[in-house]
């Protein structure tokens, strides 16, 4: 199994470890490996085409999370202004959507590892983690349906970061 | 770079926003918190906090679905996108809100 789907199941697991009453820990982690899941699986896509396999794993480390954010946040932007021209139903929007759904989740569900991992007195409800994994699991979902599309191929490219920066 | 929201937010205009969503959500919505604040790059958010009723946040396979409609009708009544915000959302079931009996989420 890939390392993001093997991060998404041990996310799942944490967050259902203790039956009755789920350990903070444990739903800290959780969510954090849940962010992590996504954030893999968009530099493993990213990396993978790249020609030289023996050094993808050295590009994987010029991907930054704060980049990868903002990349993230102007792809739904863009996506919500195509929104609101109502674009007729078929391929191209439903291309738009999966790719609205992996932008997004990747920018709330940093901020949410952010607070998991960084701010102790956040207090976590299993509720909250279960939706958080859930909404990751649907963007890999997406992703994998749109991954071959030249706009998810571009976001994986602005993902490095803003070319004038 | 200081980065500052678009327009001024009146907090009071973004309570009674959610108190229409809430009622536009209720059963399933107990009650919406907000807070102003920035993310952790610095850019100027708003958190919510829904506290769902146990009936609504049991059905575990659909709390994707949930939320997302959740998060849509909330948008939809506040905008934080035309605040110049970035919104955010936590969820939990009122059995959960009374066990954590969490300051923040009062």
């Amino acid at each position: 199994m890939p390392y993001p789907d093997d991060l998404l199941e041990q996310a799942w697991h944490l967050a259902r470890r203790e039956k009755k009453k789920p350990r903070q820990a444990s739903l800290r982690r959780a969510v954090s490996t849940a962010y992590y899941a996504l954030f893999h699986l968009l530099i493993h896509e990213a990396t993978l085409n790249w020609r030289k396999a023996d050094q993808r794993a050295l590009l994987a480390r010029f991907f930054e999370h704060g980049k990868m954010k903002s990349a993230s946040k102007k792809q739904t932007d863009d996506l919500n202004v195509f929104f609101k021209t109502n674009p007729s139903v078929g391929h191209k929007l439903d291309t738009a959507q999966h790719l609205h759904r992996v932008a997004d989740t990747f920018t709330k569900t940093q901020q949410q590892r952010h607070t998991a991992d960084y701010d102790g007195a956040t207090k976590w409800a299993r509720t909250d983690v279960v939706g958080v994994i859930e909404r990751v699991e649907s963007a890999f979902k997406s992703w994998h349906a749109i991954r071959e599309e030249p706009t998810a191929q571009t976001y994986l490219i602005s993902l490095l970061g803003n070319p004038k920066g | 770079m200081l980065s500052v929201p678009r327009v001024w937010v009146n907090p009071n205009q973004i309570a009674k926003a959610l108190r229409r969503a809430e009622r536009a959500l209720a059963p399933d919505v107990v009650l919406i918190r907000f807070t102003l604040r920035d993310d952790w790059t610095g850019d100027p958010s708003i958190f919510f906090k829904v506290v769902l009723s146990d009936k609504a946040a049991s059905k575990q396979s659909k709390l994707n679905e949930l939320t997302e409609r959740i998060e849509f009708t909330i948008n939809n009544k506040v905008k934080p996108d035309e605040l110049g915000l970035n919104s955010y959302f936590n969820f939990r079931s009122l059995s959960e809100h009374n066990e954590l009996n969490d300051p923040a989420w009062a």
